[in-house]
């Protein structure tokens, strides 16, 4: 019952975190060994990469690159969460939103991110408007997925108490709907941030801006140590990014588990 | 129920006079999931005065809970009317508040917060009001605990509090103790006995355990199985304050039976 209980609860044991590197350590292993035996070839073992790395994150154009596509993730990311959190609330909430809006978001949200490439260069005034777009939509659909469940996951019975208790739907919306859906809000916010990830570096590759051109630049002249050092990269700015949200979340929603 | 009432009743030991009489008329409800008639409640007339201690009796599924939900506003009976002094009510009101079955304390709140609440949403929180009802409930020191923190009887005790802090004229509680185990119970009972001494609130209580139904109550209505109608209204003519050593005494015993033979008839019957 003490508050002290519960933040040990939360933080992982060590056995857990040494568990984590075990399986970092076991990833090294694979790959040293298919690079020294040569079995893809060309693939730079992971000192190689490592040193292309270092190399890489002194060079002033990765750190233009790197700016420019965390930019893009951070203005992308906040948009669709702008407007997701609040619709995917509303829909959840209240059918008649659920009846108009959702049948449509339901025919756009299969469409794969690459097929908009063409489309969005056509109409949007310019390739960083595409590429916010593209990004955009990646973390759009999960959040407003989750967004919805986390609503229609909350029992009723407490928006019953709220309203026994003397509470108007506005009391219900703030006291009951909004808090009942964080946590699943929390895991929509770190899986759109996965796909935002996943979306901006297609978008990117194509567009010719930030991290993802820098990789495609990297294959056009055949340096094989920098793409990999810069998908590295990219797996680790997904991650922190990710890291960063969770942390958010675990502190802000001490009051459950989240299973993400 | 205006502030002099309730300095009145600070000052000395007459009785508070409260609002909280509920009439209901020939209430009704007919679910219909896929044109399947279901009767859950039919043709149930019952008058509970302010102040009355009330329970309703009868097995699961006889849709006394249905009754209550009618009752709280949260469903509105297919035919005839809900009164609560004297007016026809319209949905869910802060005069009359629910405990349910299982806690519906807000997990995303604090104990203190959840008590804070309803005050809060009218714009009235009082510093420390949270606090000295917590006591009152035995769960000093809980405020900044969250629900889940709670054992399953501490989270009944903690949404009494919640419900208390709202001061409704009349309390709805849906089997409220039946999810606990039987010391746990019995304390709760007590306890919630001298709540009601204390307040002279209404109280309407579902239950399907006959001790528990007799113990507490003015009277006990004893419903048929689906639908659920009235059996029998019985009083409970036993002495006030009551303890769980009356559950012993002769009297106590005779109206046991005297309700359990009722039940038992009326298991035979809807078997027939």
């Amino acid at each position: 019952m003490s508050t002290a209980t519960a933040i040990e609860r939360r933080l992982p044991s060590l056995f857990d975190v040494s568990r984590r590197f075990v399986s970092l350590a076991g990833l090294l292993l694979v790959w040293t060994a298919i690079s020294s035996a040569g079995l893809i070839g060309g693939l730079p073992g992971p000192l190689a990469a490592l040193t292309a790395l270092v190399a890489l994150l002194g060079n002033p154009l990765i750190h233009e690159s790197i700016s420019i596509s965390l930019l893009h993730i951070l203005g992308s990311f906040v948009v669709a969460a702008a407007i997701g959190v609040p619709l995917g609330l509303l829909i959840g909430w209240k059918a008649v939103v659920h009846d108009l809006v959702f049948p449509s978001l339901e025919i756009l949200r299969p469409v794969p991110p690459i097929a908009w490439i063409p489309l969005t260069i056509l109409v949007l005034p310019s390739m960083r408007s595409s590429i916010m777009f593209i990004t955009f939509l990646g973390a759009f659909f999960p959040i407003l997925l989750n967004t919805i469940r986390g609503v229609r996951d909350i029992e009723a019975d407490y928006a019953r108490a709220i309203k026994s208790l003397g509470g108007t739907p506005t009391d219900v919306f703030r006291n009951v709907i909004y808090p009942g859906a964080l946590p699943s809000i929390h895991t929509g916010l770190v899986v759109g941030m996965g796909l935002a990830w996943v979306n901006l570096v297609a978008a990117e590759m194509v567009a010719d801006e930030g991290i993802g051109r820098f990789v495609w630049v990297s294959y056009t002249s055949g340096n094989f140590e920098n793409i990999v050092a810069s998908v590295i990269l990219i797996g680790a700015l997904g991650y922190a990014s990710s890291e960063v949200i969770r942390f958010v979340g675990r502190w802000q929603l001490s009051w459950t588990q989240l299973d993400d | 129920m205006t502030d002099s009432t309730q300095i009145a009743s600070n000052e000395t030991d007459a009785p508070t006079y409260r609002d909280g009489s509920v009439h209901v008329e020939s209430v009704s409800k007919v679910y219909d999931p896929d044109g399947e008639h279901v009767v859950a409640v039919e043709d149930v007339t019952l008058h509970i005065e302010a102040g009355e201690f009330v329970t309703v009796l009868g097995p699961s599924g006889c849709g006394k809970s249905t009754l209550l939900e009618c009752i709280a506003g949260f469903t509105e009976p297919t035919s005839g009317n809900v009164y609560v002094d004297g007016e026809v009510i319209d949905g869910p009101s802060a005069e009359r508040g629910v405990v349910f079955q299982s806690n519906r304390l807000l997990p995303w709140m604090t104990i203190e917060e959840n008590v804070d609440i309803g005050p809060k949403m009218r714009g009235a929180v009082e510093d420390g009001r949270a606090s000295q009802l917590l006591e009152r409930m035995g769960l000093e020191g809980t405020e900044n605990a969250y629900p889940s923190e709670l054992s399953g009887g501490m989270q009944q005790r903690a949404e009494i509090a919640r419900l208390l802090a709202n001061d409704p004229d009349i309390m709805l509680m849906d089997e409220p103790f039946s999810a606990l185990d039987a010391l746990t119970k019995e304390m709760l009972q007590e306890m919630l006995l001298e709540v009601w001494d204390d307040d002279n609130r209404t109280v309407l209580f579902i239950t399907h355990d006959v001790e528990e139904a007799l113990f507490l109550a003015d009277r006990v209505l004893v419903m048929t199985a689906g639908p659920g109608r009235v059996k029998e209204i019985i009083d409970v003519d036993l002495e006030r304050p009551r303890d769980l050593s009356m559950t012993t005494t002769e009297e106590f015993t005779a109206l046991k039976d005297r309700v359990l033979h009722l039940i038992h008839e009326e298991a035979r019957e809807a078997m027939e």
